[in-house]
């Protein structure tokens, strides 16, 4: 088989032009600037806070305090997660990827517990 | 041209291809498989709460200076954003800055882990004093040895920036290891609630 050379260097330059150089930039134009990122830090530590000062509430005892606690962490882990982390700027890919280890980490949770009567 | 010729074109042109986006997958599919590993641990926790055989159970935890460990690694995360931050916008001193402080604040809480644990053992909860000590060890033990590895991913990183061999094409970039370190956080946040402040 025989291919000229300028065959193989038009084919090259044909793949080059498919993948943009810059779709790097691209994929971090929409992130946080470092002053948004340091405003972030400043909630989830408030957050904490609040989470830590929750237990010791009389008010708060039993099932309103302990759903409180479950949705102060969720806030905390959808934050870091969406922002530091950049799902909520990411590829659906990537998102589908970490929802489904999610969701094979809460279907696990459930199916032990139930399994063991524990709920 | 000869069929070498051709093999050898094609396999400089393969160097060109960018696998940024496959090594990204790489790591996000093994993200995903995490919280499985660490969804079976918080299960088995759970299920063993309340079986402490007579010994310490969630009293002797110390809420307090547990809290300022989950703030010690919660600020981790930010330094780490700001790292990856800075190497995307190709600064390499303040990448080393903050990939330092990261490894410094991740250090901080493992040596917080260890203080947790030592006060623990002297308390007469250890791994086999009943399935609540060994379940609880075994989950907070876990994810203090996942943070050891990140940090010294990050000292590594650190190292290499040093010397100009932090790449963003090839290896562990700045951006995986990130990925990492926010999974790491995001874990014990869902500890600190379930493993901690939910059995208060």
């Amino acid at each position: 088989m025989t291919i000229e050379t300028s065959e193989v260097e038009e084919l090259g330059e044909a793949a080059d032009a498919a993948v943009p150089d810059d779709h790097h930039e691209e994929d971090h134009l929409d992130h946080p600037t470092p002053k948004q990122y340091w405003l972030i830090a400043l909630a989830l530590g408030l957050i904490t806070a609040v989470e830590i000062a929750v237990p010791s509430i009389d008010a708060l005892d039993g099932p309103v305090g302990v759903s409180l606690l479950f949705i102060l962490g969720g806030i905390k882990f959808g934050m870091v997660v969406a922002l530091f982390m950049h799902l909520k700027f990411e590829k659906p890919l990537y998102k589908m990827l970490f929802l489904v280890g999610l969701a094979g980490a809460m279907a696990m949770f459930i199916v032990v517990l139930l399994t063991f009567q524990a709920i | 041209m000869t069929d070498a010729a051709i093999d050898a074109a094609h396999g400089g042109h393969e160097e060109h291809h960018d696998v940024k986006p496959v090594r990204k997958t790489a790591m996000w599919v093994f993200l995903g498989s995490e919280f499985v590993f660490f969804g079976a641990m918080i299960s088995t926790f759970l299920l063993y709460r309340n079986t402490t055989n007579g010994g310490p159970g969630s009293e002797i935890f110390d809420i307090p200076f547990t809290s300022a460990s989950s703030f010690v690694l919660l600020m981790s995360s930010l330094t780490m954003v700001l790292a990856h931050n800075a190497f995307e916008n190709k600064d390499m001193r303040q990448t080393r800055v903050w990939l330092v402080a990261t490894a410094f604040l991740g250090a901080t809480f493992l040596a917080g882990q260890i203080f947790e644990f030592t006060e623990f053992i002297h308390e007469g909860l250890t791994l086999p004093t009943s399935p609540f000590g060994s379940s609880f060890y075994m989950l907070t033990g876990f994810h203090g040895i996942h943070v050891a590895v990140g940090v010294m991913l990050l000292t590594a990183m650190a190292i290499l920036s040093l010397s100009g061999r932090l790449y963003d094409d090839r290896g562990l970039n700045v951006e995986l290891v990130g990925l990492y370190w926010h999974f790491v956080d995001i874990i014990w946040i869902v500890i600190f609630t379930v493993v901690y402040l939910l059995q208060v």
